[in-house]
C-alpha cells in the first residue's frame, strides 16, 4: 500500500540539481511511508552534529521527500534546511528492526500542505499502533498524538545515497 | 540553567531508544539509533560500539556526536553534544554495558546481533532540553531515602555476621519492596561465590555455588562493578543450563555431582548484582531479581549500592572486634549411639556426611579440621583467631571471609539437621557440637 500522492508534486525537484540523484524504488518508498520511526541528523553552525525526530514521510513521484516534523525540539533542522544543509534521515520498523538510511548534500523548507497533513494522520496513528503493541503506556502514546497538534514545519529534499541500515552484517551497504 | 547529566538518568534506562548523529570530515551527517548510553559519572557518558560503521569512522575521524534522549516518565526531551575520550574494550564499564546490551538484544530479538565491542566514552560537553515535560514525573511508589534509612538501621543491630546477612535481606524486601534476595561470599581457593543469605526462594539454596564470570553475580565479582540486566539473557541466566554445564565438567565421579541446587527464579526478567567491597577487596555480592522487566532502574542500583558499601563496613566491624578470654563451662563428651560417616575429598576439600554433599571449598577445609581435632584430641571450643593462624586452611588474607565462611558452615549443618553443629560462644570463639560418634574418612 503506498501513500504516494499519485498527482503532480507541488515542490520542484530542480532545485536540488540532478548529479548523483538517487531513484527510491516503489518498495522502499512505501516503507518509509508506512508509519515508521523518522530520525534525523543535521549540521549546526559550529560544524557539530544535531539529531532530531520527524513525524511522517511523503515521497513525491518526482523522487522529492518530505518530511514532516514538530518545529518545538528541532530548531536545529529547521535552520539547517533554512540554509540549504545536509541531511540524513533514518527510517525504521521498531518491530521488524528493518532500518533505512537516506541522506543528501542540501534540504530546504518547505510549506505544509494538505497532503502532508494526511500522511501525519495516517502514519502517526499506524506508528501510535506499533507502539501500543510494545507496550508504551497511555501517557506517552498521548503524548506521542498530541505532537500532530503542534506546530508542524516541513524540509524536502532529493535523496542521493540510501542504506541499508537493519542491524546485522549487510547494515551500511548502499541500496 | 541547563540540566545536570545526574538529573537524565532515567532517560538512559533504555525505554525510548535514543538517536545519535555525527557528521563525516566532509560536513555529511549520519543517524542512528544507539542501543545503550550509559552514566559513567557527572561528567561523562559511554555509548554501546558494536558495529565498525559509518558512525564509528565519524566518531573516530571528528571525535564529537550528538544525541537525542527522552525521559520516559516526562517526555521531555534533550540533546547533548559529546566529545569522543576513548574506547575501553574490557574491564568493569565495559562488562557492565556488555550484560545490559546482551538483555537488550534478547528483548529485542537482537540475541547474536548485538555485540559489545568496545564503550566509547564522551565528555558531555553541552545538555539543551528541547522539548519541555508533557506529563508530571509519577510520585515513587518507594521514597528510596527514608527507606535506604530504615535498611542502614535496621542493619547497624545486627550482633553477627549472619544476623546482619539476615536483616540486610529481610529490611530490603519489607523497605524496598524486593522479593528475591541473595548475600554471596567468595572463595578465592575456588574462584567461586557460596550464597550465604537468600530471601525469598521455595529453597534456601545455602551454599550453591556461582562461579567467578558466570551470570550477573559472576560477572559483577569478578569485574568488582555494579551489573543490571533490565530484560535476561540467556547469555547471563544462571540457573540449571549453567548448572548442568558445571556437572558435565565434572564427570558423574566428582565429589561436586549432588551439589546444592541454586535457588535463583527459573525465568526472572530483572536483575542487579553489586559487588560488596572492603579495601580494595571483594568480601561478597549483594544480589536481586524480579520477574518483571525493568524492575531495577538507577535509583534501585544507588540505594543497593549504598546497602552494600554498608554491608562491607558492617561486616569488617563485626569481624574486627573478638571477646577478650572468656571462660566457658567445657563441654562435656558423651557416648553415642549413632554414628556420622565424614568423608573429605582433599581435591576440592569437599564433604560428605553419611555420603550426602554437605559443603566444600573453604567451609570444607574448616569443618574437616574442626572435626579432625575433635577426633583426635576431644576438643569442641575454637576460635576464630587459631583458624586463621592455620597453615593448613589455606584461608585467603582478609578476615572477614573468615567469618563469612563459618556462617556458611553453621548455616549448611543446621539445613542439614546433622548431629554436629556449631554455635557461637563469644565474638571470635564457637564450639564444635557434636551429639554422634565421628568416623572421619580420607578419600
Amino acid at each position: 500500500m503506498s501513500d504516494r500522492t499519485p498527482h503532480i508534486p507541488k515542490s520542484d525537484p530542480s532545485v536540488f540539481g540532478t548529479s548523483n540523484r538517487f531513484v527510491l524504488p516503489d518498495e522502499v518508498a512505501d516503507f518509509i511511508q508506512s508509519g515508521v520511526s523518522v530520525i534525523v541528523g543535521v549540521v549546526g553552525p559550529d560544524g557539530r552534529a544535531r539529531a532530531g525526530r520527524a513525524l511522517a514521510t511523503r515521497v513525491l513521484g518526482t523522487g522529492v521527500i518530505r518530511l514532516m516534523y514538530p518545529t518545538e525540539g528541532n530548531t536545529a533542522i529547521t535552520t539547517s534546511a533554512h540554509q540549504g544543509g545536509p541531511i540524513a534521515a533514518t527510517f525504521s520498523a521498531p518491530i521488524s528492526h528493518r532500518t533505512i538510511q537516506l541522506k543528501a548534500e542540501s534540504s530546504q523548507i518547505a510549506h505544509l500542505e494538505s497532503e502532508d497533513r494526511i500522511c501525519v494522520d495516517h502514519q502517526m496513528d499506524a506508528f501510535a499502533g506499533v507502539l501500543r503493541i510494545l507496550g508504551f503506556p497511555p501517557y506517552f502514546l498521548k503524548a506521542f498524538c498530541d505532537n500532530r497538534s503542534q506546530s508542524i514545519g516541513v524540509l524536502s529534499f532529493l535523496p542521493q545515497f540510501a542504506f541499508e541500515q537493519t542491524p546485522g552484517p549487510g547494515a551500511g551497504c548502499e541500496l | 540553567m541547563a540540566p545536570s547529566l545526574d538529573a537524565l538518568r532515567d532517560c538512559f534506562e533504555g525505554t525510548v531508544p535514543a538517536v545519535l548523529a555525527t557528521v563525516d570530515p566532509s560536513g555529511m551527517p549520519n543517524v542512528s539509533y544507539i542501543s545503550q548510553i550509559h552514566y559513567v559519572d557527572s561528567d561523562r557518558v559511554a555509548l554501546s560500539y558494536q558495529f565498525f560503521n559509518k558512525t564509528r569512522r565519524n566518531i573516530l575521524s571528528t571525535r564529537t556526536a550528538a544525541v537525542e534522549v527522552v525521559d520516559p516518565l516526562t517526555t521531555a526531551f534533550y540533546q547533548l553534544d559529546l566529545d569522543f575520550e576513548t574506547t575501553q574494550t574490557e574491564g568493569p564499564l565495559f562488562e557492565s554495558m556488555k550484560a545490559r546490551l546482551a538483555g537488550i538484544a534478547s528483548h529485542t530479538g537482537m540475541a547474536g546481533v548485538f555485540r559489545l565491542m568496545g564503550a566509547d566514552i564522551f565528555r558531555v560537553r553541552a545538555i539543551r532540553q528541547v522539548v519541555t515535560p508533557k506529563v508530571a514525573r509519577p510520585a515513587p511508589q518507594i521514597a528510596t531515602l527514608p527507606a535506604l534509612r530504615r535498611v542502614l538501621a535496621d542493619m547497624a543491630r545486627a550482633a553477627t555476621l549472619g544476623e546482619l546477612y539476615d536483616r540486610t535481606l529481610d529490611s530490603i524486601a519489607r523497605h524496598l519492596g524486593i522479593t528475591n534476595l541473595m548475600i554471596l561470599v567468595p572463595d578465592d581457593t575456588r574462584f567461586a561465590l557460596d550464597a550465604v543469605a537468600t530471601w525469598g526462594y521455595s529453597a534456601s539454596g545455602i551454599g550453591s555455588e556461582v562461579r567467578l564470570g558466570d551470570g550477573v553475580i559472576g560477572v559483577a565479582a569478578r569485574e568488582k562493578v555494579a551489573i543490571r540486566i533490565d530484560h535476561m539473557s540467556t547469555e547471563y541466566l544462571y540457573g540449571s543450563a549453567i548448572r548442568d554445564r558445571l556437572l558435565a565438567d565434572a564427570g558423574p565421579d566428582s565429589p561436586d555431582a549432588p551439589g546444592i541446587a541454586f535457588p535463583g527464579l527459573a525465568r526472572p526478567e530483572s536483575q542487579i548484582a553489586l559487588p560488596i567491597i572492603w579495601q580494595d577487596l571483594l568480601v561478597g555480592v549483594l544480589f536481586a531479581e524480579s520477574p518483571l522487566p525493568m524492575r531495577f532502574t538507577h535509583e534501585e542500583e544507588d540505594t543497593l549500592g549504598c546497602i552494600a558499601v554498608a554491608l562491607a563496613a558492617h561486616s569488617a566491624a563485626l569481624n574486627a572486634e573478638e571477646d577478650a578470654e572468656e571462660q566457658h563451662a567445657p563441654y562435656k563428651a558423651a557416648a553415642f549411639d549413632t554414628t556420622l560417616a565424614i568423608r573429605h575429598f582433599a581435591a576440592d576439600d569437599s564433604i560428605f556426611a553419611d555420603g550426602d554433599y554437605l559443603i566444600k571449598g573453604v567451609a570444607g577445609a574448616i569443618l574437616w579440621k574442626l572435626v579432625h581435632a575433635h577426633v583426635t584430641t576431644g576438643t569442641s571450643d575454637f576460635t576464630n583467631r587459631e583458624l586463621r593462624l592455620s597453615a593448613d586452611l589455606r584461608l585467603p588474607s582478609h578476615a572477614e571471609n573468615l567469618e563469612a565462611r563459618l556462617v556458611l558452615l553453621e548455616r549448611r549443618l543446621r539445613e542439614k539437621a546433622l548431629p554436629i553443629q556449631i554455635e557461637k560462644t563469644g565474638r571470635g570463639r564457637f564450639r564444635l557440637v557434636v551429639n554422634a560418634k565421628l568416623t572421619l574418612h580420607e578419600a
